[in-house]
């Protein structure tokens, strides 16, 4: 195909009538005639749906008849339909980015339903500013990038067991790196638990088995990520087992390192000994070691405050069930739950709250300006419904506290250059389209390092995020939008280092590598443009927007160039 | 291509558009199968969603429109299955087709027919059965397939022989009065996930208690959405049903038929932070809008959902009452009053306001047994799908998972990790027959 | 889809109704187009035809026109089946005769100023936005009319005796609608909307097939209440015939009834009777084919003939119109007749007689 660049730009123009919804305020028709004067237009028409077969086959037939190497479609919006036409002109054996979409009736005809004479202006002047940049438009590629089908999953708890269990069963070869010696993250720590009386350790035993018959898993425990390069589809890993390095080639990674226990050190005058935490009491009730008569629990210890804004969401199940074990035991045993909220979602957990109660659990509540008070061997608690406070003698107390970040969030985060929220948990792309995705493509997020979640949502995040890995996994390349932000070699000298593109991209697809240069990773890049309109060398370029396509439009508009 | 990378997705929720797209994604085909004309549920009649505040359909248009795109995903509409043979790796389905009258390759989506439909009255189910529309419409304007439908009842044509308005007017030529309900066999299923999502109280109980349909200032959380809406029959304008005016202080009823001994025992999970989602709302429409939340348990979890509700609180003018309230009565300017016991003072007291807002308990979809029939899976007790909590999304059928409220309540983040959940387990066993 | 084999358009309207003087008026032809926009026909001096430059041609070949006449056969049987009609005078739920209690309407009311009163206490509940009724111009011509506040009603109290098309202002149903909703802000749209229709038997009928199709305008209307009707004048006719008689220019009549002989009430103050029979030029030709008397087709059908002087008698068709006469007598509207003990039992039945004698003398005209 001759050079595009310097051969003759010749322009199709389509305006769609869109049934009546352009065609029954403005004339179509006169629209394709204005089209027809402008420069380096060589054909237009009009069509009653230039979407439908009729219309595509249209373009088509233009596009070789004519010889016409641009195309401009006038009609609804893009969002919907700039794929279509896109794939259409491809199909006429044009290259895709050579289309450009001029959207005269969300922006044009629905808004100015009143008006018609003033639509009719305002299209002429949108096509007249699409023509204009269609004439600056260059071929693009769109960017294709290998894929190493082989997935890393980072933390073995029942999050990151789950999702390189699925991941293996899919039939990818997956690692597992897991920094303690032995799988199964909090499983371990705990008894039975809710919403049955299984206990964690069968859970485990069962995950464990399922791992040793995995053909494709490769376990490394006591291991630690040391570092990672590289993008989508080609991650080059560097791990640390033992003091060998291990180095590992894989195309995504899942982060499912989970979180901590909050320990109350100054809360509630913990001592470890007969104040403790829910987790301490599990391990006492394995070893079934509860000699207490009066136990009274309390809830939201070091949450739902200024501290961490955050509910931690597994606290009153863990709460109801242990005191459900207990008076299972021992139904003489007096236990009084001190609670804010009582966190029982769903059809299964409020079940169990009733079963609580009904097995003689006592349920008071506190608010959070009246804390309970340990004095000497009883609480206090005030409560609202008698207006006066309450003394519980206790022999044990029990502090329900938040699943935390872990310390090393921080590290990991700035290994994997993915963003952590507030209360350093992982921050995912979308809360809630993307919720185990993080922002850069490849990377994957699941189980409480997210936020805190108990097995079943543990395991079916996981589960998700072997889905959404599956969906690069499966594909020997993958295309990435060819619409993506660079530095022309031209502008290579402006840029000063200041480093702003790399903070503010959503993406994080900015780097700065050995020359200390700021490279723009493409396969990362989604073209979003916020580099560039922030570059304060104006030195990044966004293709298919580059300045002087927009300005040919506004100047096509009406603007004066200046100086 | 081999015939066993076929999945069937039963439900055109976020929850099954989430599966369908992670597996067409992988390179299988996915028939996604939706009951009503058009997909996207429940969250495309939001207006914004917790705890984010951003607009609903905004979000879910995208993957509305990339579903429809797609080239591995077939969405049936207006489809419900009807039959289900075989077992995992190969299930054979049958599927009733209702006729749209429209030919769904050719319509455009252009609105002439139904501009030119003379036929009134029939209820939109999208805006909860405020509005009514011609017998020739399309649930909303940006329904994915954007295909018109005739309403097979009131037609007029249909039922009398006569009009043929929509005929003359359609450019396209897309009318087609001859379909009729076609049974559509799809063979060659490897598995099948559940995701019809869910219904509310209000549809099958008449909340008379509550005074809902009696007072017309007393309505229901989904109707709050719809009326607070830009796309809504409002258009946005909060404004109240029986006299137009602006409301001030609105009450948010909590648990209305939930976690009750009358009704239903569990809890609907999502009510909590709908309420303070809603009153948020109504406050940035009018920052002198209070708001009462009449409560039993503030349930705010996940992932910033507690400083939402702190956010509420604070910048939002929205009070917590917690009390399950008596009964609403009514003044003669109608105004709701709740009758509420208050905790502090133990004392029995009214509040008047200007409209009450019942958040309303999920409930299994309807036909929900007639499904567990078909597919040969169990409900539980609650009837909703039957799962394990240490083996989510599998229900007792092997082959067949299950995602989002159909099994549970829950809000979408969680439904839409579930359905990307179920899609592994989908994809695992298509693996496994390949491996 | 029984019947048709092919749509009925206007043109056959015009050949097998209009043509044929059997049309009555009623104004839902002309309603219907116009309210779709169609720009085609229009109502030119009661007659329904193209508009100046239209000709069939522009006709939409719809069929409703024809359909929704109420002198065609086309779905009699089917609303039959919805109002229960099994005789010539309809289903009966209850009849009893009442007066009002509103002074001012009883001032100009005709017999017990019911239907007056009706459409206050709608008006006044919020149970309606609008109502269809038909004023007097200065000429005593009846004007049909759209009303938005019970302010207007007075206007329209009083029996007309000539032809007013009171489907005709529904035409305009979606350009008036605009203001209404701006003013009355409970209704959010058009389709929202609840009209209270007053007309003659064959206007509820016309109303009744077009709600039956759920077609346009008729979606709005909500309570349908017909008044007993024996027969209908052409307006010039019956003019030209009171001022022959008893030398009375139209802008001098202040009232007019019927009982058995025409009474005529002028402004200022005379009294005159003409008898019924000088009135049969002026008969409309379609009142002649006509087969209902009080009504069918309606919530509550109401007139004069029969009931007691001052009073009007009421039949109550529909649960709605049930709960409606309750709530005017338990809140005092109107003043329910107290039938005479020794009477109680016959009182009923004799009316029923009554009206199915009256509309059998009707049919052999």
């Amino acid at each position: 195909m001759p050079d595009k660049k310097s051969e003759e730009k010749k322009i199709g123009v389509f305006v769609c009538h869109c049934g009546t919804n352009i065609g029954g305020l403005v004339d179509c028709e006169k629209l394709a005639e204005y089209s027809k004067t402008l420069p380096n237009v060589k054909y237009s028409e009009h069509n009653l749906y230039t979407c439908s077969e009729t219309g595509l086959a249209a373009i088509k037939k233009a596009v070789q008849e004519k010889d016409l190497n641009r195309v401009v479609v006038a009609s609804c919006t893009p969002r919907t339909h700039e794929p279509l036409f896109r794939e259409c002109i491809e199909e006429a054996g044009l290259n895709p980015y050579l289309f450009n979409f001029v959207n005269i009736r969300d922006q044009c005809t629905w808004v100015h339903m009143k008006d018609s004479k003033a639509a009719f202006e305002k299209s002429k002047d949108l096509i007249r500013m699409g023509v204009s940049k269609a004439e600056k438009l260059e071929e693009l590629e769109k960017i294709i990038v290998e894929v190493n089908p082989t997935a890393l999953v980072i933390g073995g708890g029942v999050s990151g067991i789950n999702c390189a269990l699925s991941l293996n069963n899919q039939g990818f070869n997956t690692f597992l790196v897991e920094k303690e010696a032995k799988l199964g993250g909090r499983l371990k720590d705990l008894y039975q638990v809710f919403p049955s009386d299984r206990e964690a350790s069968e859970l485990l035993d069962e995950l464990l088995v399922k791992v040793k018959e995995a053909k494709k898993l490769t376990v490394y425990s006591s291991s630690k990520l040391k570092s990672i390069n590289g993008f989508i589809g080609n991650y080059e890993i560097e791990i640390e087992q033992r003091n060998h390095n291990i180095n590992l080639n894989v195309g995504i990674i899942v982060v499912a390192v989970g979180a901590t226990s909050y320990k109350p050190l100054s809360l509630f005058n913990y001592n470890g000994k007969n104040i403790i935490t829910q987790l301490e009491l599990e391990n006492k009730l394995r070893e079934d070691q509860i000699e207490a008569n009066d136990i009274v629990m309390i809830q939201c210890v070091g949450s739902r405050n200024a501290d961490r804004e955050y509910c931690s969401s597994i606290c009153c199940m863990t709460a109801l069930k242990n005191a459900i074990i207990i008076k299972e035991r021992e139904p003489n045993r007096n236990i009084s739950i001190l609670f804010r909220d009582l966190y029982t979602p769903g059809t299964i957990y409020e079940e169990y709250y009733r079963k609580a109660r009904e097995a003689g659990v006592l349920f008071i509540k506190y608010t959070p300006d009246k804390q309970p008070i340990i004095d000497k061997s009883v609480v206090k608690v005030y409560n609202q419904y008698i207006n006066s406070e309450i003394s519980i003698p206790f022999d044990l107390v029990v502090l329900a506290t938040p699943l935390i970040a872990n310390n090393d969030n921080r590290e990991l985060a700035q290994l994997l250059k993915v963003p952590l929220e507030e209360n350093k948990f992982f921050l995912e792309a979308h809360v809630k389209l993307r919720p185990i995705d993080f922002a850069t493509d490849g990377i994957y997020i699941c189980g409480s390092a997210k936020w805190p979640a108990d097995i079943s949502e543990s395991t079916t995040q996981g589960l998700a995020a072997a889905s959404r890995a599956g969906t690069i996994l499966s594909h020997k390349t993958i295309e990435v939008e060819g619409a993506t932000a660079y530095i022309p070699d031209w502008n290579k000298d402006l840029c000063k280092g200041c480093e702003v593109c790399i903070k503010i991209c959503p993406y994080n697809a900015i780097v700065k590598d050995e020359n200390n240069e700021i490279q723009i990773i493409q396969a990362l890049c989604k073209g979003c443009g916020t580099c560039a309109s922030t570059c304060t060398k104006k030195a990044i370029v966004i293709r298919h927007f580059t300045n002087e396509q927009i300005l040919s439009e506004i100047l096509a508009f009406g603007g004066e160039k200046v100086a | 291509m081999d015939s066993s990378r076929n999945v069937m997705v039963v439900g055109g929720g976020v929850a099954g558009i989430q599966a369908a797209l992670d597996l067409a994604d992988m390179g299988f085909h996915v028939h996604l199968i939706e009951k009503k004309p058009c997909i996207g549920g429940k969250m495309a009649q939001l207006d914004k969603t917790f705890p984010t505040l951003d607009c609903s359909i905004c979000i879910l248009a995208p993957k509305l429109s990339e579903c429809y795109r797609h080239k591995n995903i077939t969405i049936h509409t207006l489809s419900e299955v009807k039959k289900v043979k075989g077992e995992r790796g190969n299930f054979t389905v049958e599927l009733l087709k209702q006729p749209r009258y429209v030919k769904e390759d050719v319509c455009t989506g252009c609105g002439d027919c139904s501009r030119v439909c003379p036929v009134r009255g029939v209820y939109n189910y999208f805006d909860a059965n405020l509005t009514t529309q011609a017998a020739a419409y399309i649930p909303f304007p940006s329904a994915v397939p954007p295909v018109y439908l005739i309403d097979g009842e009131k037609c007029a044509y249909i039922n009398y022989g006569i009009c043929e308005l929509c005929i003359k007017a359609c450019g396209a030529e897309a009318i087609d009065f001859k379909q009729k309900e076609e049974l559509i066999s799809i063979k060659n299923i490897n598995s099948i996930i559940l995701a019809t999502g869910y219904d509310l109280a209000e549809f099958e109980n008449p909340l008379r208690e509550y005074g809902y349909k009696k007072y017309k200032n007393v309505i229901t959380a989904l109707e709050f959405e719809r009326l607070i809406c830009a796309s809504g029959p409002l258009g946005g304008h909060l404004k109240r049903l029986s006299d137009g005016k602006e409301p001030k202080k609105i009450a948010f009823i909590q648990c209305v038929n939930s976690r009750s001994d009358k009704a239903k025992k569990y809890c609907s999970s999502i009510c909590c932070m709908y309420s303070a989602k809603e009153a948020m709302i109504a406050n940035e429409h009018d920052n002198e809008l209070e708001s009462y939340i009449f409560y039993i348990d503030v349930r705010a979890g996940s992932k910033g959902f507690q400083k939402f509700i702190n956010r509420g609180e604070m910048e939002y003018k929205i009070r917590y009452v917690k009390s399950k309230i008596a009964q609403i009565e009514i003044d003669a300017q109608q105004n709701p009053i709740i009758v509420y016991e208050d905790f502090e003072s133990s004392k029995i007291k009214k509040l008047k306001v200007d409209l009450a807002v019942l958040a309303t308990c999920i409930i299994p979809p309807d036909g929900i047994e007639e499904l567990a029939r078909i597919f040969k899976v169990d409900l539980n007790k609650y009837n909703f799908i039957k799962t394990d909590p240490f083996y989510p999304l599998l229900t007792s059928r092997e082959g067949i998972y299950t995602c989002g409220c159909v099994h549970e309540p829950m809000d979408i983040p969680r439904s839409v990790a579930e359905a990307s959940g179920a899609a592994a387990k989908a994809a695992e066993s298509i693996r496994e027959v390949e491996i | 889809m029984e019947e048709l084999e092919q749509i009925k358009t206007f043109k056959n309207l015009e050949d097998k109704i209009i043509s044929k003087s059997l049309c009555c008026a009623c104004g839902a032809c002309v309603a219907y187009c116009e309210s779709q926009s169609f720009d085609v026909i229009e109502m030119d001096n009661y007659v329904p035809k193209f508009k100046n430059n239209k000709t069939s041609e522009d006709c939409r070949e719809c069929g409703f026109c024809y359909y929704i006449c109420p002198q065609t056969d086309s779905l009699i049987d089917k609303i039959n089946g919805v109002h229960l009609v099994k005789d010539e005078i309809g289903n009966i739920s209850d009849l009893l005769a009442a007066k009002t209690n509103d002074l001012k309407i009883k001032e100009v009311g005709q017999d017990g100023g019911i239907v007056s009163t009706i459409l206050t206490y709608l008006f006044e509940t919020g149970r309606i936005e609008a109502a269809v009724v038909s004023e007097f111009d200065e000429n005593f011509k009846p004007v049909p009319k759209i009303i938005y506040k019970k302010e207007d009603i007075i206007k329209s109290a009083g029996t007309r005796y000539s032809i007013s098309p009171n489907i005709l202002p529904l035409k305009d149903l979606y350009r008036i609608a605009e203001d209404i909703i701006k003013t009355r802000k409970n209704v959010y749209d058009v389709d929202q909307l609840r009209v209270a229709f007053i007309g003659t038997p064959c206007q509820c009928r016309a109303i009744s097939k077009m709600r039956l199709m759920n077609v346009k305008p008729s979606h709005v209307i909500d309570f349908v209440i017909s008044l007993f009707c024996f027969e209908n004048f052409d307006y010039e006719k019956l003019m030209n015939i009171l001022d022959k008689k008893i030398k009375i220019k139209p802008s001098n009549i202040k009232k007019v009834q019927i009982k058995k002989n025409m009474f005529v009430t002028s402004k200022d103050s005379k009294e005159f009777e003409i008898n019924i029979k000088d009135l049969d030029e002026a008969v409309r030709n379609n009142c002649l084919e006509c087969d209902e008397f009080v009504g069918k087709y309606s919530d509550l059908s109401i007139g004069a003939s029969g009931a007691p002087t001052g009073y009007s008698i009421i039949v109550i068709r529909t649960d709605k119109g049930k709960t409606l006469m309750h709530s005017l007598i338990a809140d005092g509207y109107i003043e329910k007749y107290k039938i005479p003990p020794n009477l109680v039992t016959e009182w009923k039945p004799k009316k029923l007689n009554w009206f199915r004698k009256m509309t059998s003398i009707k049919i052999k005209k």
